[in-house]
């Protein structure tokens, strides 16, 4: 036979690039917790330990309900005003007091509502999701303030203050909870058809619709997953703080997608594990955490997060690329692509 | 081949279709509203849509190369928070003006440079470079804010100039500038190549790089200016000031008719959608309503903008098929 | 002398890409005045070549000869400062500018050195749009043209850059007879100007008409350079393939059974018109055309992926009332779609997951996945189809063109497909891989599976096709079976100047 053209394969590590990627975050962690354990004496104890991962946790919890719509190739901007709406609503009930049960079960049927919204305006109409999760954000914050004003409710009842602020033994429920969430994502995306199609969706959308994927109805379940995450994750937190107000939620999918970008998740879809979600939920508040100990004025929490971001996300694209050479060629990518990468 | 009549739809809903919704909402609002077709206040929407105009055409052409800038609320805040930090050593205030400008465009060069040179998406890049910005403003005002005194800075948001607002005529400079840009130089030209496919603009012969880094930093500077306006007005410089500007900008591009996918434009356009967006907001607080919720009403009209300009991308290339 | 009148000459190119080696030591001359042809397959290395030339890509190995002095050609605005100039296929433009601005990239007349001189513009652009007849407005933006009009743009804009060396690739695709006859008139006057033209082609009638010498390339190698006058057609389609047709195409014909796939009046507007097709069990059966005849818009429909204006498709002789691909893949269609990397794999996601996407719902009906029945199956069908990969659990983006392209196919064996509908399938792909997948074919049919391939590679289409239709601009304009027509009569079908039906039902 003619001369075999195909090249023996190389030496660059390959599917070790993504396992090296993930690695990287645990040795990154690692690396971390080590140092800060030296700089400061304060660092490795159970207190501080476990206020880390009490902070952590609700940030966890938005960023996976994130990390699923941006593995579909969409993005959750609207976020912060879902936990909003959804948040003032039960803190209302519980003022009128209505049974805990009752108001949080409500507050994330309306997470699903909003969410379902969202994921109809993007599969029905078509519409990208940068541009309605964004309309959403400013319409569901709109509503909000339409309902609360500019008062403030707070005085909770215990039971309802146990998720955000109680504890089981020495260690703060917010943690299970977080824990019982990941448990179900890593089922979720490891283990079941969902996950499966979820990764095919984003990793590309055309091929996994030839191979007849319903596509819009796993992206509108997506939303609403992510609509409950953001509408349960406001709840821990207006029951930690004891209060809420119109303004509660600021920073949510901005934290949610920082957690998710340094966690490994690719901007493009397709890549990326709850795993590393969680790890980036980690680094964001330990660094934090080791800035404050260092008595690093905490106004420069933003710049070494958004530094972090930007660095993690360089790191992966590098370990990627040297992996897949993708031949450019002009054309290819004009579908996806443009300000919001498709979105 | 392509029909004449849609093109004549095609032409009709894009720039004239935000005329109309501007000239919908003018009327509507004047009726609504005495005060609203008051001079005082036409002279307030002057100087309120001075900042989000010239923001908004920087981020047009940042999102006619297919990019978007994220930054440009914060790089507005930093502006300010700069200028005042200056000015309260001692600076005289046009260097003070300067130094804010320039500080903004640096990190408008180091977001260039990371989209072009890492390849990092844009969305990342400025979604970080917003943190990192506004991070800087926080430590330069330790968390507060820093009064600006300086008569004659502040009389640049609030005096005249041959009968009009001073920021009329910094908006009109720069939207000349930028419409200057895009039209009559070979940047602009190849801005909108690089939108339309980077790749191929790089077949061309064209130098995608480093044209990437000048969007970047042209939409920064832009929000220097515009950081300079509004830092004028409020006299104030802290990092919250001018925070939200970015999606208000994105929103009068996209309602303007440009498409986020990149590779077309028009900066007359992104000023129609900035007056809408301005006129909505001035005319819904006349009557009573809260910030949030004209945004809501604002967040609606960009979905509905989209909707319509997506109606008719697909009519209309039906036809040229 | 002969010396001085070679323009370029590139020695020993090897470029390698990712799994694959494009060009493995190719020699190429170009002299002045000369219209050079390129030919050989898909995949055979003549794009790359002219790339390489074009600054679009680096070489690996070799060196390039320009007028006599070895260059490094940096990149495509480095190639276009030397003089050398390309023209794609499709038009490499900018549909927001208008034309005259299209034309004028990188050599824009400035004003004060810094505004563009608007009004010279138009001018040049209408000087050279004028010394091609065409009739366009300069100042009209491009996306306001036809296609066919755009890409005589894109081939006024290379002459404008006044170039030395002239690459056409694949110019004509897009191109009505009318504005191919305009071009091929540009081409000759620029020749006598002293200018050199490389030319590749799919469209083997051509090459006659407008070229002088011919260089065929195969799998990455040079065969053989030689004059258009001393060489005839068939010479080049035997040397482009590499041996015999009977021994390239290994088609093993088997008694056809019953109709697997009936497609009946199919019509949409402006893609296909009236389309009536049969496939019976065990047959192959071929669909050729040019590209834009519609072919794979029409698979599309059948598949349910675009929908249709009219038409029925039957499926072992039942109507469909509900055309979808879950639909379609439920009744045992399987589409392995033109481009594999946009429509047919998840590059970033393992082989392990590409072969099993389309059968998910049927190997786990209960949502849950057991990762070991998966790498069972996914095994199974690697092993089958000879796929190379080290492991299942490899990104497909490293495996080369050939492994993709069976990994495409496995995941629709898996999916429990018997009748295929294969579109391009064996583009861009070595030979070698190619024999396997016609052997593979050839099993899949003595199983009893049907198989619709559609191919625009004429050797290909009558050496495995059982019966062939030829489709052109939407409509089916020549039905024949194995042996019953001549290369000539179907290329005439393909371009529409013959319609000839025969037939059994």
């Amino acid at each position: 036979m003619q001369t075999t053209r195909p090249i023996p394969a190389r030496k660059v590590p390959r599917s070790r690039g993504e396992i090296l990627a993930s690695l990287s975050r645990v040795l990154v962690l690692l690396v971390m917790v080590v140092t800060m354990a030296c700089l400061s004496p304060a660092f490795l104890t159970t207190g501080n330990m476990l206020n880390v991962l009490r902070q952590a946790a609700p940030i966890f919890v938005l960023a996976a309900g994130q990390m699923l719509v941006i593995l579909a190739r969409g993005i959750d901007l609207s976020m912060d005003s879902v936990a909003a709406l959804s948040g003032v609503v039960v803190a209302t009930m519980l003022e009128q007091e209505m049974p805990v049960a009752a108001a949080m079960v409500t507050g994330l049927a309306i997470g699903a509502v909003l969410g379902l919204l969202n994921g109809l305006v993007v599969t029905k109409i078509k519409l990208p999701p940068f541009v309605t999760t964004f309309g959403t954000l400013l319409l569901f914050k709109g509503l909000t303030v339409l309902y609360i004003d500019g008062k403030v409710i707070w005085g909770f009842p215990e039971a309802f203050r146990f998720f955000g602020a109680g504890r089981i033994g020495a260690v703060p429920a917010v943690i299970f909870v977080a824990l019982a969430i990941f448990a179900c994502f890593h089922v979720l995306l490891r283990y079941t058809t969902f996950g499966r199609k979820l990764y095919a969706i984003g990793a590309n959308p055309e091929a996994s619709r030839v191979s007849g994927i319903k596509i819009d109805r796993l992206l509108v379940a997506v939303y609403v997953i992510s609509g409950v995450l953001a509408a349960f994750a406001c709840e821990l937190y207006i029951s930690r703080l004891n209060s809420a107000k119109s303004d509660i939620g600021e920073g949510f999918s901005m934290d949610a997608i920082a957690a998710t970008l340094i966690g490994g998740t690719s901007f493009e879809g397709g890549i990326g594990t709850i795993e590393g979600t969680l790890t980036g939920a980690l680094i964001i508040i330990l660094l934090r955490n080791a800035m404050n100990l260092l008595g690093i004025s905490p106004l420069w929490h933003g710049f070494v997060t958004g530094a972090v971001m930007v660095l993690a996300v360089i790191g992966d694209g590098l370990l990627r690329r040297a992996a897949t050479r993708h031949i450019a060629e002009p054309h290819a990518v004009r579908e996806a692509g443009g300000a919001t990468e498709g979105r | 081949m392509e029909k004449p009549s849609a093109r004549l739809i095609l032409w009709l809903s894009r720039i004239p279709s935000t005329f109309w919704i501007l000239f919908a909402l003018t009327v509507a609002f004047s009726l609504l509203a005495p005060q609203f077709p008051t001079r005082d206040n036409l002279d307030n929407i002057t100087r309120q849509g001075a900042v989000l105009t010239i923001t908004a055409v920087g981020m047009m052409v940042a999102i006619a190369s297919a990019g978007i800038d994220l930054s440009v609320g914060a790089l507005i805040g930093l502006s300010g928070t700069v200028i005042a930090f200056s000015i309260r050593s001692g600076v005289a205030w046009p260097v003070a003006a300067a130094v804010g400008i320039v500080a903004c465009g640096v990190c408008g060069l180091v977001s260039g440079l990371v989209v072009a040179k890492a390849r990092i998406y844009p969305f990342v890049v400025t979604f970080g470079m917003l943190y990192m910005s506004r991070s800087v403003s926080l430590g330069i005002t330790q968390g507060g804010s820093i009064h600006i005194s300086d008569e004659g800075f502040a009389a640049i948001a609030h005096n005249q100039f041959a009968g009009l607002p001073i920021p009329l005529w910094i908006t009109l400079a720069m939207i000349t500038l930028v419409a200057l840009l895009m039209r009559r130089t070979v940047f602009g030209r190849y801005v909108f190549a690089i939108g339309n496919d980077a790749t191929g603009a790089e077949w061309m012969g064209i130098k995608v790089d480093l044209h990437k880094v000048l969007v970047y930093l042209l939409s920064s500077l832009m929000a220097g200016v515009a950081g300079v306006v509004l830092a004028s007005r409020v006299v104030t410089g802290n990092a919250l000031v001018g925070q939200g500007t970015e999606f208000d900008a994105i929103a009068a591009v996209v309602i303007g008719g440009t498409a986020l996918t990149g590779g077309s434009g028009s900066v007359l356009g992104t000023v129609l959608g900035a007056l809408v967006i301005t006129v909505l907001r001035n005319g819904l607080s006349l009557l009573g309503l809260a910030s949030e919720v004209s945004s809501a009403i604002t967040g609606v009209t960009l979905m509905l903008a989209v909707i319509l300009a997506q109606a008719v991308y697909r009519g209309g290339t039906r036809a040229n098929h | 002398m002969a010396e001085n009148d070679v323009l370029v000459e590139m020695r020993g190119i090897v470029k390698d890409f990712p799994g694959v080696r494009a060009l493995n030591g190719v020699d190429f001359q170009l002299r002045k005045g000369e219209v050079h042809v390129l030919v050989g397959e898909n995949g055979a290395g003549k794009s790359t070549l002219v790339k390489i030339l074009a600054g679009v890509y680096g070489l690996d190995q070799g060196t390039i000869v320009l007028n006599g002095r070895q260059t490094h050609v940096h990149g495509p605005a480095h190639a276009q400062d030397i003089g050398i100039a390309i023209v794609y296929q499709e038009p490499n433009l900018v549909p927001h500018l208008t034309v005259a601005q299209n034309i004028s990239v990188r050599h824009e007349p400035l004003r004060g050195g810094f505004l563009v001189d608007v009004r010279q513009e138009n001018e040049r652009a209408q000087e050279i749009l004028n010394r091609l007849k065409l009739d366009i407005d300069p100042s009209v933006p491009l996306g306001q043209l036809s296609l066919g009009q755009q890409q005589m743009v894109s081939f006024a804009r290379a002459l404008s850059l006044k170039p030395h060396v002239l690459i056409l690739d694949e110019p004509t695709s897009s191109l009505a007879q009318r504005e191919i006859e305009q071009m091929f008139a540009a081409i000759r006057e620029i020749k006598a100007e002293g200018v050199g033209i490389i030319y590749i082609s799919h469209r083997l009638e051509e090459l006659f008409q407008i070229g002088d010498r011919i260089t065929v390339l195969r799998d990455g190698q040079h065969i053989q350079t030689m004059h258009l006058k001393d060489t005839d057609l068939n010479t080049i389609i035997r040397m482009m393939v590499g041996r015999d047709i009977s021994e390239m195409y290994p088609r093993e014909a088997v008694t056809p059974g019953q109709e697997a796939l009936r497609l009946e009046g199919i019509t949409r507007k402006g893609v296909c018109h009236d389309i009536n097709i049969v496939a019976r069990h065990g047959e192959i059966v071929g669909l050729f055309g040019l590209v834009g005849a519609g072919r794979s818009e029409m698979a599309r429909i059948v598949f349910g992926l675009d929908p249709r204006d009219s038409g029925a498709v039957y499926r072992d002789g039942r109507r469909v009332s509900h055309l979808s691909p879950d639909a379609a893949a439920r009744m045992g269609l399987g589409f392995v779609t033109e481009d594999r990397k946009r429509e047919g794999l998840c590059m970033v996601l393992p082989v392990r997951q590409n072969v099993v996407r389309a059968s998910l719902d049927r190997l786990f009906p209960h949502w849950l996945i057991s990762p070991g029945r998966e790498r069972q199956v996914a095994h199974k069908y690697i092993a089958e189809l000879s796929i190379a990969t080290p492991s299942s659990e490899r990104a497909v983006a490293y495996l080369s063109g050939g492994n993709q392209q069976k990994v495409v196919l496995a995941q629709w064996l898996c999916a429990g497909s018997d009748m295929l509908i294969l579109d391009e399938p064996t583009r861009g792909i070595d030979v070698g891989t190619k024999v396997e997948i016609y052997r593979m074919m050839n099993r899949l049919t003595q199983q009893g599976t049907s198989i619709l391939m559609i191919s625009s590679e004429l050797p290909e289409v009558m050496g495995m096709s059982d019966r062939l239709y030829v489709m052109c601009r939407g409509r089916i304009t020549g039905e024949y079976s194995r042996g019953e027509a001549t290369a000539e009569r179907i290329v005439a079908c393909a371009f529409g100047t013959q319609e000839v039906r025969h037939g059994e039902a």
